[in-house]
């Protein structure tokens, strides 16, 4: 072999630690998967230490999507920095939206009229339900099932569709507004969404009939991937994740915001925290954000659907604020430090996946390489959104 | 209970080893109290909340004039509980205790910061870039210019608890 193929061979400043301990522990194979495996979903790459079919040591590699959104925050106004929160993660773009510009109402003291508040739950749930979709379908992908992802993105065209008419876009939403959203719902936008709540609560159990049920797809989810609620406290993993880990914490129900608190709806929870509940959760996640947009479409009241009178040129005053909402990968978090001037002085984003993908390396060790794909596919990762 | 409400698990923090502790609003600020600890207590006071059911939501850290100010934020899974500590670490100092041995999650946000500031974590078990390249030597959130003290950013009443 030449040196220069033994010099590509060694790997690089990632995989330099895995080195080769051939002697002490017999012989392994260390496997990049990704940055652009179909089962990493954007680009993440995993390197793994495989014993045979059983991983030894898995390590992510982040950073191949990084945007720095973080800086972008100190050097963009107030208002211009807005469009950045659909790109941070696009498939629950409405709960960034909203993360943020919750965040700076907070820190103004700005009232939200109550329309608003509703237009907010009813487009932010639809858009938990198209991200849900997505990962279902993404998840049994990597699976080996083709057909659901069909599915899945008959029923987002819907979504994307109702909620097109409303904010103009299809997937990097900018919607909200301080102090409210930028336009008010149409009628034909209200009749679609009832006619889709009507459709999709029939499509629920059709799913589970030609899917949840099925043994192949439970012999890949059951006892696999099991985390038990103090390993997923210690990484700090929230939303779907946690849930499935049998721990009710939803930001919606334990730091109510908006109109959370007048809706009725259960947190759902798993059992084992394997595979199967974190995907039964996300199921059943579905159904309550439809209660959730029914209510809100009986609920939703007359009125303005932006606060009057807000200034062009917006200044929040100097302190800090930090403000949560539940996305559909689990708690976003936006903490703002203003010193009064035209741009914030400290913008931090609390992406939710990076602290649930954090928690992978723990749970792959000494699983089967296909059953890492399985664990990796459960928490619904959108790279994106961990990189920022 | 209420985002509004008092609570009773607050009352443990008198005990945590802090330097000052400001109750804070929670409807306006989100935060139910903010610590400001040194060095040496972080871990203890950290030890503590891990064993009192906390979890970490993130650490971060903001470049102001006296250092990096390094926030670590906790909430809890029962109800709305969140906490900051806060340390400043000088620019002449340039690390702090690693806390990734209690909170696992924690490894990550250190790497973050590193990558972000430049701070070093001591007693991390792999302090190297996690999201830039690992022959970037910028640290992008530095401040070049318009860095601003501590007393031109937060309220007073926890500044001058702060002071040494």
């Amino acid at each position: 072999m030449s040196q220069d193929a033994n010099a590509r061979l060694t790997g690089d400043f990632y995989t330099a630690p895995f080195g080769p301990r051939i002697e002490e522990e017999g012989d392994t194979l260390i496997l990049n998967m990704g940055p652009q495996h179909p089962a990493t979903h954007g680009v993440l790459r995993v390197i793994v230490e495989l014993d045979g079919e059983y991983i030894r040591r898995a390590e992510p590699v982040l950073g191949y999507i990084h945007r720095m959104h973080e800086k972008m925050g100190e050097v963009k106004s107030w208002v211009q920095y807005l469009p950045n929160m659909g790109r941070v993660d696009y498939l629950h773009a409405l709960a960034w939206n909203w993360a943020y510009v919750g965040a700076v109402e907070k820190l103004m003291g700005l009232a939200v009229p109550p329309r608003a508040e509703y237009i907010r739950v009813i487009t932010c749930e639809l858009n938990r339900i198209n991200s849900h979709l997505l990962w279902w379908g993404a998840y049994l992908l990597d699976l080996g099932a083709f057909t659901p992802i069909v599915y899945a993105f008959a029923d987002r065209e819907r979504i994307m569709d109702l909620l097109q008419m409303v904010t103009g876009s299809r997937l990097t939403y900018c919607y909200y507004r301080f102090g409210g959203v930028s336009a008010d719902l149409g009628d034909e936008f209200i009749r679609g969404t009832h006619e889709f709540v009507a459709d999709f609560r029939k499509r629920l159990p059709m799913y589970r009939g030609l899917v949840t049920d099925n043994m192949i797809l439970r012999g890949r989810c059951e006892e696999i991937g099991v985390l038990s609620p103090e390993t997923a406290r210690r990484y700090g993993a929230t939303g779907p994740v946690l849930r499935g880990s049998g721990v009710a914490y939803d930001v919606r129900r334990a730091e109510p915001y908006s109109v959370y608190d007048r809706l009725d709806f259960t947190v759902p929870t798993g059992r084992n925290g394997d595979a199967m509940d974190r995907y039964e959760v996300r199921m059943e996640e579905m159904n309550q954000c439809l209660r959730i947009i029914e209510q809100a479409l009986e609920a939703l009241p007359d009125g303005a659907h932006i606060a009057p009178d807000l200034s062009e040129r917006l200044l929040p005053p100097k302190g800090e604020v930090y403000f949560a909402v539940e996305g559909a990968r689990g708690k976003i978090g936006v903490y703002l430090l203003s010193d009064g001037g035209p741009t914030p002085y400290r913008v931090k984003l609390r992406a939710p996946g990076f602290s649930n993908l954090s928690l992978f390396a723990e749970l792959a060790q000494g699983t089967l390489l296909a059953d890492a794909v399985s664990i990796l596919g459960s928490l619904d990762l959108v790279i994106p959104e961990i990189d920022r | 209970m209420s985002p509004g409400e008092p609570d009773r698990q607050l009352a443990d923090l008198a005990a945590l080893p802090a330097k000052s502790r400001t109750l804070q609003d929670y409807l306006r600020t989100g935060c139910r109290a903010v610590l400001a600890v040194d060095a040496e207590a972080l871990r203890p006071a950290v030890q503590a909340l891990f064993a009192g059911g906390y979890f970490l939501e993130d650490i971060t850290g903001v470049d102001v004039a006296e250092g990096i100010l390094l926030l670590y934020h906790f909430d809890h899974y029962s109800s709305a509980q969140r906490l900051a500590l806060r340390l400043i670490v000088p620019r002449t100092v340039n690390a702090a205790p690693s806390i990734a041995s209690i909170f696992s999650g924690a490894d990550w946000h250190e790497r973050e910061c590193f990558d972000f500031f430049g701070v070093q974590f001591e007693g991390h078990p792999g302090l190297k870039p996690l999201l830039l390249p690992e022959d970037l030597n910028v640290h992008p959130l530095l401040k070049e210019k318009g860095r601003k003290s501590l007393f031109g950013l937060l309220p007073l009443g926890q500044l001058v608890a702060q002071e040494p």
